[in-house]
């Protein structure tokens, strides 16, 4: 019994992952339409920051409050390049110029981190076992579960309640008239882009005591990040998590079942969707 | 047997109903004129004939055989052919290689994947460039043709692909007058063998050339039979130009006689899509306080107008708001002060009524309480989602938005377009209500009854210019005149 | 194609004959990845759809002959390679019948999954058949053309042959019938043409050809790896098709010249070979762009 709660509480961690690098990635798409293919990057560029942060103060907490804040700089310049591809009917320059972007963040991680596996260990207080109940299971798992847990429900309050949130769901919904009633789409797509960096990399730094880092990280994140917004709707936060929770829950499931064919089906999981509701399974935006 | 034959057919789109139960029968050889107002389904009903939409309920016949639920090519190859309102070519090609292939199509020829001589076909091919007048064009490539010349590129497709029956869809739009005359006559001297479906708005053309006229209106077939019956049918011509109606009283007045300088001035606007130029130099003010008209048929350039005015497409020629050069795109002229309550209202999706009320407020004489005042059915229904509200809650729910960003000039395009009778009363009392408080407006419409109960001035569009601009009152007197213009 | 065009043409192919082991193997390289390429370049030119899957196909044909041949031996060498291509050709048609639903950036992740089943399948899945991460050493040559040089001027006469083709077909009604269904598919179908057929021949003929890449390639290296069916040899083949300009019957062959030779010579000096291809990539996608703004007409 305890065994499948385990399987549990690991696919829900690493579900709130794959929600912080999807959220922003189905945001993106949603107001620009554009596929952010180097989002993955920025997931591990958070990550290597929070490393060499965490290097540099010895404190994981400082380590995860700035690295989003770093990647955020970066994201300003990369938002003025990449806002060269914005719009609809243009999948092919916008796979080109993002899988450019995206070789160019890989290799320059990798000159400045090198190429050997790094790690950063959880802090202090939560490296250490809790008590569930009758059952042991690590604290920093539960942890990520909980930032998930609240990442969302702000991301929610925030496209609810705020006048941000409003116009970007105006800007998602129709970008000309929302632009006709006053809604300013360009500042309101680069701060969706800057707000889905900062989460990315907030993701990576999370991530770090749980993943290597180590080349390959950010494509094997943006595949997964890809998947679960494909699954779960293009240009929908609720989508993101949705399809978050689905893909962290069979890759745990996979893992510990099918360790062979684990990926596989969640990749067959995606076609399908793809070909019976390119939606995505919530029914996205348009 | 019937060339086409439609059954019942009803066809929504969204949340709105295009085709209400249609029937219709087109004998073998004749020539059908499909009129009706903005909106009444005709390029809808093109498309479940053409194969492009299957309809959700009814039958679509074809030569006497069901063809309900084919794809486009299998009507094709049992002899439908049709061209499109806004040309739909190949850019790359040539006219030639156009041409051949719409002879090509059911040709055994087409499976060859290797090079072959086309014999016969390059004659047939010839023949038709020939009759279409294009055949110095032959070897340019379509891109480089002028918008004219590009529509004549689809109807000699449409003739090289030997229909039996042809849909031609608004055929003389967006032409100049050489090329219309040139149209009008191979339309005319089409063989009887095949049978025409013409969707016009040029009204003179359409019911010189037609057997027989279907009118519809509201995804219904309000009216059908020969063309003198149909132009003189006073159901008809309420349709189009709007009922006459008895009980309109005291006509807003202006309570100061519009002087000063001017709120809005156009001079020389020029625009179009693509190839084709839609507005061809207009030019026209709107003084402060000032209810303004532009009156037309479809086609003529109304909508696009008010586009254009509203930055969604680049244009020529000035725009001035208060003196001063708006700026170039939607989103500084929203800012400098112009609002449009768009054609087919717009609402945004995700959004609900109060929502899309907040995005637009901006500060001034319009609040949200003031708004839910004058619109108490939009506070009733304020949190519902806006796509999800009835055709004349979201009109309203448009002009409302409009409203409250307390613009200097609201624009207006077509706001009755699919409304029944009893809303457009409402709304023209809206406006009327606006007006009187002092708001300027310039609203465009088709339905020059409605417009003339509200506006002060009117000006008459015609293929892209505007051709008579005189006070409302005039025309409310003269109704003939009015009937010149919109038929 | 200017007069000294196909003479240029000549002597670059034929260089690497002259210039030692090293270019041969960047010679040989550069004809098995124009094929696959080249099938890319295809399918775009006819019916407007990108792929991101054909590593599917380039390493699947690949794993075809390598399998058939280990186990059979070198003289099975033409039918393996008749195999790979017939079971390209049917995957193909496939994926062609799923892209039927859908376009655009859809069909593009579709494909991206597609070929990802595979290369999971593959590298995990079945292991032990396909030798999982290791992949599959040892596939000796074709019989005859043992020799690096026979080998690269077959498949110098094996693209020779398969451009000829590509250009005849272009030339032939059903090439342009094909070709017009890119430039406007509801036209196409309205004039009569059976769409829905023609995009599935396209399918099949741009996965038969990507497989004879991919069998020319394993014929040489003499090993398979599941990195040939990954997602990065699919986005590789997808930058060639792009940066040889997707449309001219060269575009394959170009695009495979200049990424091949790019990386010989980066490599060979820097390490931040991605980066620059990277920088490459984004120039290629806003050049791109500009030109594609130029041809529009209608509305």
């Amino acid at each position: 019994m305890e065994f499948y709660l385990f399987v549990l509480l690991n696919g829900l961690a690493y579900a709130a992952l794959l929600f912080l690098l999807a959220a922003g990635l189905s945001l993106v798409y949603g107001v620009g339409r554009v596929l952010h293919l180097a989002h993955g990057g920025f997931f591990m560029l958070g990550g290597y920051m929070g490393y060499s942060l965490y290097q540099w103060a010895g404190n994981f907490w400082l380590a995860l409050a700035l690295a989003p804040l770093l990647a955020l700089a970066v994201g300003l310049i990369t938002e003025r390049l990449v806002r060269i591809v914005y719009g609809p009917d243009r999948a092919l320059e916008q796979v080109l110029f993002t899988f450019g972007l995206a070789f160019v963040i890989s290799d320059l991680t990798r000159f400045f981190w090198g190429a050997q596996v790094l790690g950063v260990p959880p802090p202090p207080v939560l490296n250490r076992p809790m008590g569930l109940g009758p059952v042991v299971y690590p604290a920093y798992p539960l942890f990520l579960i909980l930032v998930g847990t609240v990442v969302a429900l702000g991301l929610w309050a925030l496209m609810r309640f705020t006048r941000f949130g409003l116009e970007v769901r105006a800007a998602a919904g129709h970008p000309k008239m929302a632009e006709a009633l006053g809604v300013p789409t360009t500042q309101v797509l680069r701060r969706t882009y800057l707000l889905g960096v900062a989460l990315a990399a907030l993701g990576g730094v999370l991530a770090a005591p749980r993943l290597a880092l180590a080349p390959g990280l950010d494509f094997t994140m943006l595949i997964l990040g890809l998947i679960v917004v494909v699954i779960g709707g293009l240009g929908s936060v609720t989508g993101a998590l949705y399809g978050a929770l689905l893909v962290g829950l069979a890759d745990s499931l996979g893992r510990t079942f099918l360790p062979q064919f684990a990926l596989a089906v969640i990749f067959l999981l995606m076609a399908l969707v793809l070909v019976f509701r390119p939606e995505g399974l919530l029914g996205g935006r348009r | 047997m019937w060339a086409l034959e439609l059954r019942q057919v009803y066809k929504s789109f969204g949340g709105l109903l295009a085709l209400a139960g249609v029937d219709l029968k087109v004998p073998l050889g004749e020539r059908r004129a499909l009129v009706g107002p903005n909106g009444a389904g005709k390029s809808t009903l093109f498309r479940v004939a053409g194969g492009e939409s299957w309809p959700d309920r009814g039958e679509v016949l074809l030569f006497g055989r069901r063809v309900t639920g084919l794809p486009p090519h299998r009507l094709a190859q049992m002899g439908l052919a049709r061209t499109f309102q806004v040309a739909s070519l190949f850019p790359e090609k040539d006219v030639w290689e156009h041409v051949v292939l719409a002879s090509l199509a059911f040709h055994p020829l087409s499976r060859r994947p290797l090079p072959r001589r086309l014999g016969t076909l390059e004659d047939q091919a010839l023949e038709v460039l020939e009759r279409v007048g294009l055949s110095q064009r032959a070897r340019t490539r379509v891109a480089a043709l002028s918008y004219g010349e590009q529509r004549l590129v689809e109807l000699a497709m449409a003739l090289a692909q030997k229909p039996r029956l042809l849909l031609l869809d608004e055929p003389l739009a967006g032409l100049a007058e050489e090329e219309r005359e040139r149209v009008k006559g191979i339309l005319q001297a089409l063989p009887r063998e095949i049978t025409v479906l013409l969707i016009e708005h040029d009204l003179d053309f359409a019911y010189g050339f037609a057997d027989r006229v279907t009118v519809l209106h509201q995804g219904q077939v309000l009216r059908e039979g020969l063309p003198e019956e149909v132009r003189r049918d006073p159901q008809v011509i309420e349709v189009y130009v709007g009922k006459d109606q008895e009980a309109d009283v005291a006509f807003p007045s202006p309570s100061s006689p519009h002087t000063g300088p001017a709120l809005l001035e156009v001079r020389g606007l020029r625009a179009g899509y693509g190839q084709g130029e839609v507005l061809r130099g207009v030019d026209l003010e709107v003084r402060p306080g000032e209810a303004v008209g532009i009156l037309g048929r479809n086609g003529m350039g109304k909508t696009t107008l008010l586009s254009a005015l509203m930055g969604f497409l680049p244009a020529q020629g000035e725009i001035l708001l208060e003196g001063k050069i708006v700026p170039p795109g939607t989103l500084g002229r929203a800012q400098a002060g112009l609002a449009l309550v768009p054609q087919g209202r717009q609402p945004i999706p995700g959004l609900s009524v109060e929502e899309e009320l907040l995005l637009a407020l901006r500060p001034g004489r319009w609040t949200l309480e003031t708004i839910y005042e004058l619109f108490p059915r939009l506070k009733e229904r304020r949190h519902a989602p806006s796509t999800v509200l009835s055709g004349g809650e979201q009109q309203m729910l448009a002009i409302a938005r409009a409203l409250l960003r307390n613009p200097k000039l609201l624009l207006l395009d077509e706001p009755t377009e699919g409304l029944s009778p009893l809303l457009v009363k409402t709304i023209q009392e809206v406006l009327r209500e606006l007006s009187r408080q002092g708001e300027s407006l310039l609203l465009a419409e088709q339905n020059a009854t409605f417009a003339l109960g509200l506006v002060q001035r009117v000006y008459i569009m015609e293929k892209g210019q505007i051709v008579e601009c005189t006070e409302a009152a005039y025309l409310r007197r003269e109704p003939k005149r009015l009937r010149m213009w919109m038929g | 194609m200017s007069r000294w065009f196909p003479w240029l043409l000549a002597v670059l192919a034929l260089a690497p004959l002259l210039g030692g082991a090293y270019a041969l193997r960047l010679g040989t390289e550069v004809v098995a990845w124009s094929l696959a390429a080249t099938a890319l370049a295809f399918l775009y030119r006819t019916t407007g759809l990108v792929s991101l899957g054909h590593s599917a196909f380039f390493g699947g044909g690949a794993y075809a002959v390598a399998l058939l041949v280990r186990n059979i031996g070198a003289s099975a060498y033409p039918f393996a390679v008749l195999s790979a291509v017939l079971l390209g050709f049917a995957f193909s048609l496939l994926l062609g019948f799923l892209g039927l639903r859908s376009h655009g950036i859809f069909f593009l992740m579709l494909t991206l999954a597609c070929s990802q089943i595979m290369y999971i399948l593959v590298k995990q899945g079945f292991s032990g058949i396909t030798g999982g991460d290791d992949g599959l050493p040892g596939i000796p040559r074709p019989p005859g053309l043992e020799e690096p040089w026979a080998y690269y001027l077959a498949g110098l006469a094996l693209l020779l042959g398969v451009l000829l083709l590509y250009r005849a077909f272009l030339a032939s009604p059903l090439g342009q019938v094909m070709d017009a269904l890119r430039q406007n598919e509801r036209r196409t179908e309205v004039l009569g043409y059976d769409v829905r057929r023609l995009k599935l021949l396209a399918s099949g003929l741009s996965g038969a050809l990507a497989a004879l890449g991919g069998a020319y390639l394993v014929g040489y290296r003499g090993f398979v790896h599941p990195h040939d069916l990954s997602w990065t040899t699919s986005g590789l083949l997808l930058v060639m098709a792009v940066v040889g300009g997707m449309r001219p019957l060269s575009a394959g062959v170009v695009g495979a010249t200049l990424l091949i030779a790019l990386e010989a010579f980066l490599s060979s000096y820097t390490d931040l070979w991605n980066l620059f291809l990277g920088l490459f990539l984004m120039t290629a996608a806003w050049t791109t762009l500009r030109s594609r703004r130029a041809t529009h007409v209608g509305a």
